[in-house]
């Protein structure tokens, strides 16, 4: 176990049900029930046989009970393939949001994992650093786990030139962006990018207290982590309230482009308590 | 519009530390965020907004600014010249001789007339105005005068006395005269409390003489003289000194004084005749009136008196004593001329000698001495008398005595159950003593206050002496003797200004005595003409000066309103203004938005 995805926070992964309610096709076999009609056990549905039909799966019964051949449809399970893209830059280290991407990277790979979903966590900033490819089962767990908590968080994001090289290990599946977003995102070119990748995206925009409400006196000096900039802010609650005006509208801007595409949003507020994160996970459909 | 003190301008200097301090106010405080990304695209907007956010702090400093100004004023005690309020005022100007001092303007009572005409001037034409002037007595000029022309007038017709208004009677008239709601605006070098006081000093840059003293040295022929130098000043002061006897060099020292304190100086080998001292302080101060002071030596005369009795030793022996007496005796009591006191020791003429004056032992029942009858055996009491002066006790026992009928109470010397017993009265208006009994009668010549009784009692009636106080000041009133043959008199003041002397009475009260200087009395008689000098000095007071080195300051006519109160008030608004903004900015701000 690590610091941060501790021992506790095992437990709690533990008691809670997850399943990511999603539809997908092609891929392995695996626990998701899959809209294509397989060859599992779980029975779907009947329809008259047709030449080409895999006779094995007449269903004799139906044909001496209605004398016409009737083929038995199944469920195809297949296995799901979930890639977290966490943000690893320097504005992603400090105000515990980098706790806060660890564990939601933890909490997909665990439950996907524990689903018998294989696994892919690809952490990121100007481009791709480090990543885990094709994880499978739980046991794979203690190895995600160690390399998020050992690496270390630097340099700026660039979120759609990290994941384009990424897309010939793409297949149909669930991608899972975790950032704060907080870079020239070309969010939309990235969401496009997974979409023709024929991923369902969740987009969890990890935001500390401070970012979302300020507090500060006048006559301050802002720093940016990841940059060294600097800006001074002379107007104290003038500057804030600007700030979060546009705070309001930079996250409608992704809301509306999330929208459009299908993608789940979910602003998580670092001061909150992960449980709520894993609860809204539940709520997905 | 104006300002009473100059000093307070000092806090002008706050402005620019305020400014300073604004300008080093501490830089920005650095603050890590995680990303910059959303506060650049705002940069224009937050640019603007720290323009206005500059600007309000600079309100901030300009409301600090003005308070500092507002307080400056109050410190410095700005006024305006009422327009429109009528009032009651008590305008008291002080003449006293230190009003001559010339350390501002032409003199300090130039200054404090000019200032006070302003005041007046500046006063609603329905002001009605007592002028209260404090010469040696607070003299009410004019009461409730509307006309401002003419308070002016006499305002400029104000002259500085070489005399001094005692502060207790300042005091006294000033709140005799005053009404309810009326301001009293005090314009001199004093300071008076419970009233405006318009100080016209600068400084204090004043030495003085006062109280030359001398001992007379028979045996060696010389007087001895000592005097007194003071240094008014708050710094420590060599004082040149000369010295004049009788208003010719003697000598000259040098005397150093502390700040505010005195030194003696003496002089001595002074001829043993001389008749006049005189201290002359040389070097340069404010208030020349009081840089000289006299000093009258007192010269003996003998004076001829003459003991009419049948036999009294006790008598002979105790005027004997009086070193100015040649006592003379005799038994006959008629046609007597030539002497200055006459005796009468139980036997009396038929007609009172006419050029002396009388002391009366045991006299008969005639009608000029209003006897009423005698008593025995009888309890004396002493009346406030020249010649009981020094006598304690009046316990001396009498077989019996006459009493008088006595009109005025104050010529009462011994007084019984019964009616006086000894008593002064006028003779042909001639001075006289009468002792209603006989001293054989009594034990009082074994009392040792018989001899002090006695030279009392010749004192009073020595005759040549036309003063009788030594140490006299500009103020004072003096009492003058008239003598029994004096056709005519005068008294002269060292201006040379000639007052008559009123000879229908023995004693003359002179209260005309206004110049430091030596003053002349002459009395003519038929074959002579007496002449008899008295010094005037400066008086002097130790409690004057001290207030008035309390605060040197000139001041400007209050006015008739000092808008300390009002900037004050104003003062206060501004900081709560500037506590309330600065409390609830964040409110203010969300407010807005």
């Amino acid at each position: 176990m690590g610091k941060i995805i501790d021992r506790q926070f095992v437990e709690l992964l533990k008691t809670l049900t997850m399943h990511i309610n999603l539809s997908l096709k092609g891929g392995n076999l695996g626990s998701k029930k899959s809209r294509a009609i397989g060859s599992s056990v779980e029975f779907s549905d009947y329809r008259e046989y047709m030449p080409g039909d895999d006779f094995r799966r007449i269903d004799w019964n139906a044909y001496a009970r209605f004398e016409k051949v009737f083929i038995k449809l199944f469920m195809q399970e297949q296995e799901s393939l979930v890639t977290v893209f966490m943000d690893t830059s320097e504005s992603m280290k400090e105000f515990n949001k980098r706790e806060t991407a660890i564990k939601i990277t933890g909490t997909f790979a665990y439950t996907a994992l524990a689903d018998y979903d294989t696994v892919s966590t690809v952490l990121f900033n100007q481009s791709i650093t480090h990543f885990l490819h094709g994880l499978r089962g739980s046991k794979s767990f203690n190895r995600v786990i160690s390399s998020l908590e050992d690496f270390e968080f630097m340099g700026q994001s660039n979120l759609y030139d990290s994941i384009y090289p990424w897309q010939t290990k793409l297949k149909k599946g669930i991608s899972i962006i975790v950032s704060d977003l907080m870079f020239d995102h070309q969010i939309e070119k990235v969401i496009r990018l997974l979409a023709y990748n024929k991923q369902r995206i969740i987009l969890c925009h990890v935001l500390s207290e401070e970012e979302l409400n300020p507090v500060f006196d006048e006559n301050i000096q802002l720093i940016d982590s990841e940059s060294g900039d600097k800006m001074n802010i002379d107007t104290g609650i003038t500057a804030i309230n600007l700030y979060k005006n546009k705070l309001h509208e930079y996250i409608n801007e992704i809301k509306a482009i999330c929208s459009k595409y299908g993608v789940d949003y979910m602003l998580i507020n670092t001061n909150d308590p992960i449980e709520g994160f894993i609860k809204h996970i539940q709520s997905i459909k | 519009m104006g300002l009473t003190n100059l000093i307070g301008l000092l806090g002008l200097i706050a402005v620019p530390v305020i400014i300073i301090l604004y300008m080093l106010r501490p830089k920005n405080k650095p603050l890590k965020i995680p990303s910059l990304y959303l506060w650049k695209q705002m940069a224009d907007e937050i640019e603007s907004a720290s323009k206005i956010k500059k600007l309000k702090s600079s309100i901030l400093m300009f409301v600090q600014i003005f308070i500092v100004l507002l307080l400056t004023m109050i410190f410095a005690g700005l006024f305006i010249i009422g327009e429109n309020n009528t009032e009651n005022v008590l305008i008291v100007i002080d003449a006293s001789y230190t009003m001559g001092a010339k350390d501002v303007d032409d003199s300090r009572m130039a200054y404090a007339k000019k200032l006070a005409n302003d005041y007046v001037r500046n006063l609603d034409d329905n002001s009605e105005v007592t002028l209260l002037v404090l010469e040696e007595v607070p003299k009410t000029i004019i009461r409730d005068e509307k006309d401002k022309g003419f308070i002016s007038n006499l305002i400029n017709q104000i002259e500085v006395i070489d005399g001094i208004c005692q502060v207790e009677l300042v005091s006294e008239t000033i709140d005799t005269l005053r009404e309810a709601d009326q301001e009293v605006v005090y314009f001199g070098d004093r300071y008076f409390n419970g009233i405006s006081n318009i100080r016209t000093l600068q400084n204090t840059n004043n030495y003085s003489v006062h109280n030359i003293s001398y001992t007379k040295y028979l045996r060696e022929g010389t007087i001895t003289a000592l005097t007194k130098i003071y240094n008014h000043d708050k710094v420590a002061a060599l004082i040149p000194v000369s010295f004049y006897v009788d208003n010719k060099f003697f000598a000259a020292k040098q005397v150093e004084i502390e700040p505010m304190s005195s030194g003696k100086l003496f002089f001595e080998n002074i001829p043993y005749d001389t008749t006049l001292l005189s201290v002359q302080i040389d070097g340069e101060d404010n208030l020349r009136v009081d840089d000289i002071a006299f000093k009258m030596v007192q010269v003996e005369k003998r004076q001829k008196a003459l003991l009419v009795t049948l036999g009294n030793n006790f008598l002979e022996k105790a005027l004997s004593l009086h070193p100015n007496v040649e006592l003379y005796t005799s038994d006959n009591p008629n046609d007597l001329y030539g002497y200055d006191i006459y005796i009468f020791d139980g036997i009396f003429p038929e007609n009172f000698p006419v050029d002396g004056n009388y002391l009366v032992f045991n006299p008969d029942e005639r009608e000029l001495f209003n006897h009423i009858g005698y008593v025995e055996n009888p309890v004396f009491t002493t009346n406030e008398h020249q010649v009981t002066n020094h006598i304690e006790s009046t316990e001396f026992a009498t077989r019996v005595t006459s009493v008088f009928e006595v009109q005025d109470q104050r010529n009462i010397i011994y007084n019984t159950s019964y009616g006086p017993s000894a008593f002064e009265m006028l003779i042909q208006d001639n001075k006289a003593i009468v002792y209603g009994f006989d001293i054989h009668d009594t034990d009082l010549p074994l009392s040792i206050e018989f001899p002090i009784l006695m030279m009392n009692t010749v004192d009073y009636l020595l005759t040549n002496q036309m003063v009788g106080e030594e140490e006299l000041y500009v103020g004072d009133s003096v009492s003058i003797s008239i003598l029994p043959s004096t056709i005519k008199g005068k008294i002269t003041s060292p201006s040379g200004i000639v007052s008559q002397l009123d000879l229908n009475r023995r004693e003359y009260i002179y209260s005309g005595i206004n110049e430091v200087g030596i003053y002349t009395i002459t009395q003519e008689q038929e074959y002579d003409t007496l002449n008899e000098e008295f010094a005037v000095n400066i008086p002097y007071i130790s409690e004057n000066q001290g207030e008035i080195n309390e605060r040197d300051l000139i001041k400007t006519p209050l006015s008739t309103k000092s808008l300390g109160l009002y900037i004050g008030v104003l003062v206060l608004i501004l900081i709560l203004i500037e506590w309330f903004i600065y409390s609830y900015r964040r409110k203010i701000h969300e407010y807005k938005l």
